[in-house]
């Protein structure tokens, strides 16, 4: 995780989640919700999801629509979607660096 | 469960209110819902910074008509004078703690009665708040109203007879069932419903314990102080949510400003 998502501490996680989500599309509080439980395989409370979204509005992540009803979607920005970028391709060579040295060491 | 949204900060419900509330009744939250709901409001008010506070105003305050905004403005008059009576209840247990020692035939104990004066000032102007809190919550909402109305009565008659500790409690329960009956109502927040709830009853706990193990009267004057001084977060929580000012229907001049500046409850 970079130092980016690592100073949103308990949200860091969530936040990178949530990243994910939005990358096909905007989303509103509750499609995030289902679609991140389904990524994840575990719950997404509300306080946590919207604690998370707060933060990432703030620092310019996503950005939030017109509401739809009581419904407000929220959508990648520039900045969120590099930043989701570089989270994944650290975590890819993270785990192409681990995977290497499992086979090493079971050779 | 959706109610559980009333504990966020004001700015947080104005600008993330109806989604919480709609992500709350899509779907029962349970129990991990719940907590995570209540530790989410927790963070929001540890982190005020994440939401534009002026969104109250826009938000939360409505415009009114004119004699509704004139109503909100004595009502906003009552508040700022719980507040005098704030440092009221500060002085009287201080008076009460310097009155001379008596001996009787039980034995000794501390005379108080100097620190009355002030304590019914604190009391009356407690009762003026929550007659402010009356115009501010409007018709309806019976239950509030009793407790409200129960605390006006039973708070003065108290501080004229500070032995009657049972017209204390009486005047604490109406406090309570107002915060709780209002916040239910959706006119206080979670905050400030818990800033007069909590006081009341660790302020009931103290004196039960003192009854309990069966305090001396020098000793329990003691605990009483104690327990009338935890009881100021209740002043001031009644005196805050009297300040936001509305704006006036087509009129949106001096009113932002004031509501800008009392939005912190």
């Amino acid at each position: 995780m970079n130092q980016g998502l690592a100073e949103l501490g308990r949200f860091a996680e969530p936040t990178l989640y949530i990243l994910v989500s939005l990358s096909d599309g905007p989303k509103h509080g509750y499609a995030i919700m289902l679609d991140v439980e389904a990524i994840s395989g575990a719950p997404l409370g509300p306080g946590t999801l919207y604690g998370a979204l707060a933060r990432m509005e703030k620092r310019g992540l996503i950005e939030a629509l017109e509401p739809v009803d009581r419904r407000r979607p929220y959508k990648l920005t520039g900045l969120g979607a590099t930043t989701l970028r570089a989270q994944l391709e650290g975590l890819a060579g993270f785990t192409r660096f681990g995977l290497d040295r499992l086979r090493g060491a079971s050779r | 469960m959706s109610r559980l949204v009333n504990l966020y900060p004001r700015a947080w419900r104005a600008r993330y209110g109806d989604e919480l509330e709609e992500l709350a009744t899509a779907r029962p939250l349970g129990l991990g819902g719940a907590v995570d709901l209540m530790l989410g409001a927790l963070d929001a008010h540890r982190h005020p910074e994440l939401v534009d506070p002026t969104l109250v105003a826009v938000a939360v305050h409505e415009p009114v008509s004119r004699r509704r905004y004139e109503d909100l403005r004595v009502a906003r008059r009552l508040g700022q004078g719980t507040f005098v009576g704030a440092v009221l209840l500060v002085i009287a247990p201080i008076v009460a703690l310097n009155g001379p020692v008596v001996l009787d035939g039980d034995g000794a104990y501390r005379d108080g009665m100097a620190a009355v004066p002030f304590m019914l000032a604190a009391m009356t102007l407690l009762s003026g708040g929550l007659l402010g809190q009356l115009i501010r919550i409007g018709p309806g909402h019976r239950v509030a109203r009793a407790g409200a109305i129960l605390a006006v009565v039973c708070g003065p008659l108290w501080a004229l007879g500070p032995w009657l500790v049972a017209l204390w409690a009486l005047a604490l329960a109406g406090l309570v069932v107002f915060a709780v009956g209002a916040w239910r109502a959706r006119n206080l927040s979670g905050a400030a419903m818990l800033a007069i709830v909590t006081p009341g009853v660790v302020s009931i706990a103290i004196v039960a314990v003192g009854i309990q193990a069966q305090a001396d009267r020098l000793h329990f004057v003691n605990l009483f102080a104690v327990a009338i001084l935890a009881l100021i977060p209740i002043w001031l929580a009644i005196g805050a949510t009297l300040l936001p000012l509305p704006e006036v229907q087509g009129d949106p001049g001096p009113a932002v400003e004031s509501n800008r500046e009392g939005s912190t409850v």
